[in-house]
């Protein structure tokens, strides 16, 4: 993975010398709070119900075990002992202090990480495939354009005072597993006409109160010109988008209110104004990146792999965990295993201090150091040789992570909601807890397959709830929590948006409405027929109905 | 993971908040160095304890409160300051959220300030 060099590790620890001084001044009764919350807010930390919160950056959701271990001896010195995996692939903690807020910092820089980039009208941490680098479908490892996105991006003079937040998903293969097509820009690693490497650009999409999935903007890019062609774009947007009103302020506003076409064409001229003026990346410095990503000393291995076979025979759970929660990796005898921070009645993307150690540790033994963190909330180990595959499930077992729900309708992404968040309108958590604790039959839920579950507390829909095969969407009705119910939305590159059925319901209706969707389902299916393909074939009327019980 | 023995509609906003009638007003904010949720108390200080929590019941005592809060925020000792609802003749928050507040998140009763109210 990527190494600061002396200039990167010195603009961080000057940011934290900085917010010191700033927080000193700000207990000090020097800066009100006026001026002092976009300083905070430029560091990743918010003000949440109980406490502040620090948001992490996990550029594309990458770590090394040595951060992973600091990231938990943070959980532990300064926070409550756990933190929570968001759908950004970044790290929340609940419990900050701000006067100790500078060094957490600090002990952050120590491992190349901040909070920079966490929150404000700037591009925002970049995100990627959490397969990165291992999936057998890649083209090109995402890694290394998300990074020499990060660096071009880090306090970009020009972009820094969008706007509105602006945030960027990287894909390196057709199988969309960063949900692209709901960002600002959307970047797929595609082969052009000759076979060589670029990418498909989608601009304009987003979730929140207007969710758009983004349109296609230009399907080949050579790979030499990315950073022009996306500075063309943000160029655009600074300039057109919307600042007097901050809900049409997205890109995704502009967009639609001038048409893709014509949005793609003040682009293009645009482009064509700087695409020669130096910004692109000189191919030695790509090259430079890219060799930080190189990929880890792998044995060769032949496949099948005898010791797995057994352990699959011998014992079923685990068979079925290889099933669900372990994917097949671009090396032969090695495998790509998402650890479900999902277990049944838990609270979704959580993990302690001694979790993330013991994973840390896992990582150190099995996984060549490294963990990736998905937009799912799970952890993943990239890089494991399937002969050490029981032994692993084993150690998950022992911290509670050894489901195998990866995917299936336990796998279910939960914002923190009005548990914690000052924006929310109704509670997430505990209706996941208590969807997965209906559903914690690992056999039901595997005769149930694919589904996935995505629940905000609010319209900000962190929760991607309008991307969820079901999706949950809380609100407060004169006081009361009440749950909308979407169906049909899709991440993936079939990328759609959910459509809601109709009135909520309240929190202890909502999981028994989820059921008879989900037995409506069964029930219709084709033999082998998936929940969305079901759900499509079908439409809504079935569902509907089963929902609010006229079936 | 501790799990949530309170099954979700048992703390509902409807039924604690809904159709409770509105009593006397708290004043609440987090406190600057640390963030913790506080309330006004009746010596003027600033108490965690929803319980010790000054009761405005008229408009001048609303008034009251108000003051307070704007004093402590211009002497930084608060933030996102704010006068509540309470319920009927206690200082337990009407609303769901500031509920929430007072006690911690319902999904991790084990990290609770105080009994659910
Ligand atoms: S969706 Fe709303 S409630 Fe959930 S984390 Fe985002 S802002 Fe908070």
């Amino acid at each position: 993975m990527y190494i600061y060099d002396k200039f990167d590790q010195t603009i961080v620890r000057e940011r934290v010398a900085a917010f010191r001084d700033q927080v000193a001044r700000r207990l000090a009764g020097e800066l009100d709070e006026d001026h002092f919350r976009p300083l905070r807010l430029m560091n990743g930390l918010y003000l949440q119900l109980h406490a502040y919160m620090l948001r992490v950056a996990i550029p594309y959701g990458t770590l090394s075990s040595a951060q992973l271990r600091r990231l938990a001896y943070i959980a532990r010195k300064y926070d409550r002992g756990y933190g929570h995996f968001t759908t950004r692939q970044n790290i929340q903690y609940n419990w900050i202090k701000l006067e100790e807020a500078p060094d957490i910092l600090s002990d952050l820089a120590d491992v190349q990480m901040h909070g920079i980039q966490t929150s404000g009208n700037c591009i925002r941490n970049v995100t990627a495939d959490h397969f990165s680098g291992v999936a057998g479908d890649e083209i090109d490892d995402p890694r290394v354009t998300s990074e020499i996105l990060r660096q071009w991006s880090t306090f970009h003079p020009e972009f820094s005072f969008l706007p509105r937040k602006f945030k960027i998903a990287v894909t390196g293969a057709a199988h969309d597993r960063a949900a692209i097509k709901f960002h600002d820009i959307g970047i797929q690693v595609v082969r052009g006409p000759d076979g060589e490497v670029g990418y498909a650009i989608y601009a304009g999409g987003g979730m929140g109160r207007t969710p758009v999935v983004a349109p296609l903007i230009r399907g080949y890019l050579p790979k030499a010109e990315l950073l022009s062609y996306v500075e063309a774009i943000l160029r655009v947007y600074n300039r057109y988008g919307r600042r007097d009103n901050i809900y049409k302020a997205r890109i995704k506003i502009l967009v639609r209110e001038i048409g893709a076409a014509e949005f793609t064409r003040q682009v293009e001229e645009e482009w064509k104004l700087i695409r020669t003026t130096g910004v692109n990346l000189p191919a030695a410095e790509e090259a430079r990146i890219r060799r930080f990503f190189a990929p880890p000393p792998y044995d060769t291995i032949a496949e099948p792999v005898a010791s797995l076979t057994q352990a699959k025979a011998a014992s079923p759970a685990f068979a079925r965990w290889i099933e669900t929660n372990v994917h097949t990796h671009k090396v032969p005898g090695y495998a790509i295993v998402t650890i479900s921070l999902k277990p049944p009645g838990g609270i979704p993307g959580d993990a302690s201090a001694e979790q993330m150690e013991a994973i840390a540790d896992l990582a150190d033994r099995y996984s060549f150091a490294e963990i990736r963190v998905s937009h799912i909330q799970n952890l993943i180990l990239p890089n494991v040789k399937q002969a050490d595959l029981f032994a692993i499930w084993q150690a998950l077992g022992k911290i509670g992570f050894a489901d195998a729900n990866a995917g299936l309708i336990g796998d279910i992404i939960a914002c923190p909601g009005l548990d914690y968040c000052a924006l929310a309108n109704a509670r997430s958590i505990p209706i996941s807890q208590a969807i997965s604790e209906r559903f914690a039959d690992p056999a039901r839920s595997a005769e149930i397959g694919p589904l996935q579950i995505k629940i905000s507390g609010c319209i900000n829909a962190c929760g991607h709830h309008h991307a969820g095969h079901i999706g949950i969407l809380g609100v407060d009705r004169a006081g009361e929590e009440l749950y909308q119910i979407t169906l049909g939305g899709a991440a993936d590159q079939t990328a759609e948006i959910g459509a809601l059925i109709g009135p909520g319901f309240k929190s202890a209706d909502a999981v028994d409405a989820i059921e008879r969707i989900v037995d409506t389902y069964l029930k219709l299916r084709q033999p082998g027929e998936e929940f969305l393909v079901a759900y499509r074939r079908l439409g809504q009327a079935p569902f509907k109905e089963a929902a609010y019980g006229r079936a | 993971m501790p799990r949530d023995e309170i099954e979700p509609s048992a703390v509902s906003a409807g039924r604690r908040a809904g159709r409770a009638a509105v009593g006397g007003k708290i004043a609440t904010a987090n406190r600057l160095r640390d963030g913790v949720v506080v309330y006004l108390d009746a010596a003027g200080g600033w108490t965690t304890e929803v319980a010790q929590a000054r009761i405005a019941h008229s408009s001048e005592d609303e008034q009251a409160l108000k003051a307070a809060l704007d004093s402590a925020v211009r002497a930084n000792l608060i933030v996102d300051a704010a006068v509540i609802d309470t319920r009927a003749a206690e200082s337990t928050p009407a609303r769901l959220r500031e509920q929430i507040r007072a006690v911690g998140p319902t999904v991790r009763p084990d990290l609770a300030r105080r009994k659910p109210l």
